[in-house]
């Protein structure tokens, strides 16, 4: 019985876990495409491979996300797209950051930063307390 | 090709075969599609990717959500359905006038017209509406052949059109398509299924009214799963 309400705890904590990453990656997914795109073009795989390379495990976009937030973007004039065949048989569709999607840029970073200043603060002095 | 190649062939004619012309930039969407799975080939990431995306259709869900655009107004269907619709308004007018000249004293007329068919001594109609016996038109030819060719043209024609290219000739004239809830082309059993009402005779009508409040869906829509929006390029060229 009490390994089952141990086995129970560790459940709920590892899917409270899971749900914290999840939605913090949906909330921050924006925030790191138009980051990556600051600096400069992509096209969709490159950019995946971009957000695993420099993010880590903890931020991860899958397409099924990407690219209706690319297109989300571009229909919000944030992000430009161009078709590119420049040494390739088959044209790639890039995408480019426009001076909204800056703007919009340095909101979120800020957002972001603040958010996580304000959390790692309330944490401290959580376990201040309770020292 | 390598076996490669054309799994990822199939995958992108399976999801262009679930996307609508007009609801999106279909060749657009497949080429990137395609070419994304093809770096993920080079990167030897291909199953992955493909597990990622679960299906095509998954793949082509995911692409439209929050992207549907706006809904149509009742006044363009209303227009659309008139023009596509034409073969049954002539023979519900044609019956009028054959009534007018063989029975003037009492003149009939429904749009659309009752269906009904007599078996045995009872009048038999696919909704409850009193007609009497099977006398409301004065039958001939024009009852027995060309209503029945009418409404399969506009139930069964313009159902399987509509599943197969998200519009009709009416709907193209104004940039409208259908589409299912999540914005996908919809499958031939919704396509003929939400033209039924035409069988209900004027108690179709019945199903334009929750355009009377305000809303975009017939009631047939509703039960189907269907939309109809207004088509991305008219707005373009608009």
């Amino acid at each position: 019985m009490v390994y089952g309400i141990s086995m129970s705890q560790s459940d709920s904590t590892t899917k409270a876990a899971n749900n914290l990453h999840r939605e913090l990656a949906r909330g921050s997914a924006e925030l790191a495409v138009l980051a990556l795109l600051a600096s400069g073009r992509c096209y969709g795989y490159e950019l995946l491979k971009r957000v695993r390379e420099r993010g880590g495990p903890m931020v991860e976009i899958r397409e099924g996300t990407l690219y209706p937030l690319l297109h989300r973007l571009e229909d919000a004039g944030m992000v430009a797209s161009e078709w590119v065949t420049e040494g390739r048989a088959r044209p790639r569709k890039y995408y480019v950051i426009s001076g909204a999607g800056r703007e919009h840029l340095a909101l979120l970073a800020a957002e972001w930063r603040e958010l996580i200043e304000g959390i790692g603060s309330l944490l401290d002095h959580i376990e201040e307390e309770r020292s | 090709m390598t076996s490669n190649q054309a799994r990822i062939e199939k995958f992108v004619d399976e999801f262009s075969d679930w996307l609508v012309e007009g609801v999106i930039d279909r060749s657009g969407a497949c080429t990137e599609l395609r070419e994304h799975l093809r770096d993920a080939d080079q990167a030897g990431d291909l199953d992955d990717t493909l597990a990622r995306l679960e299906s095509p259709r998954q793949a082509a869900a995911a692409l439209l959500e929050g992207r549907l655009p706006g809904e149509a107004t009742f006044g363009d269907r209303l227009l659309a359905a008139a023009f596509d619709n034409l073969p049954l308004v002539a023979v519900a007018i044609a019956l009028l006038v054959q009534n007018i000249l063989v029975r003037p004293e009492t003149v009939n007329f429904t749009f659309p017209p009752l269906v009904y068919v007599q078996i045995g001594n009872a009048c038999v109609a696919p909704v409850p509406i009193i007609i009497g016996e099977c006398g409301f038109y004065n039958g001939g030819l024009l009852y027995a052949l060309g209503l029945p060719l009418a409404l399969l043209c506009s139930i069964v024609g313009l159902g399987l059109f509509e599943a197969r290219t998200g519009t009709t000739p009416g709907k193209r004239l104004f940039s409208l398509r259908v589409v299912s809830d999540q914005g996908l082309r919809i499958h031939r059993r919704s396509g003929l299924f939400r033209r039924l009402s035409f069988l209900a005779g004027p108690l179709a009508w019945v199903d334009w009214v929750p355009g009377l409040w305000g809303e975009r869906q017939r009631v047939f829509d509703k039960l189907a799963g269907t939309r109809v929006v207004r088509s991305r390029i008219g707005e373009a060229a608009q």
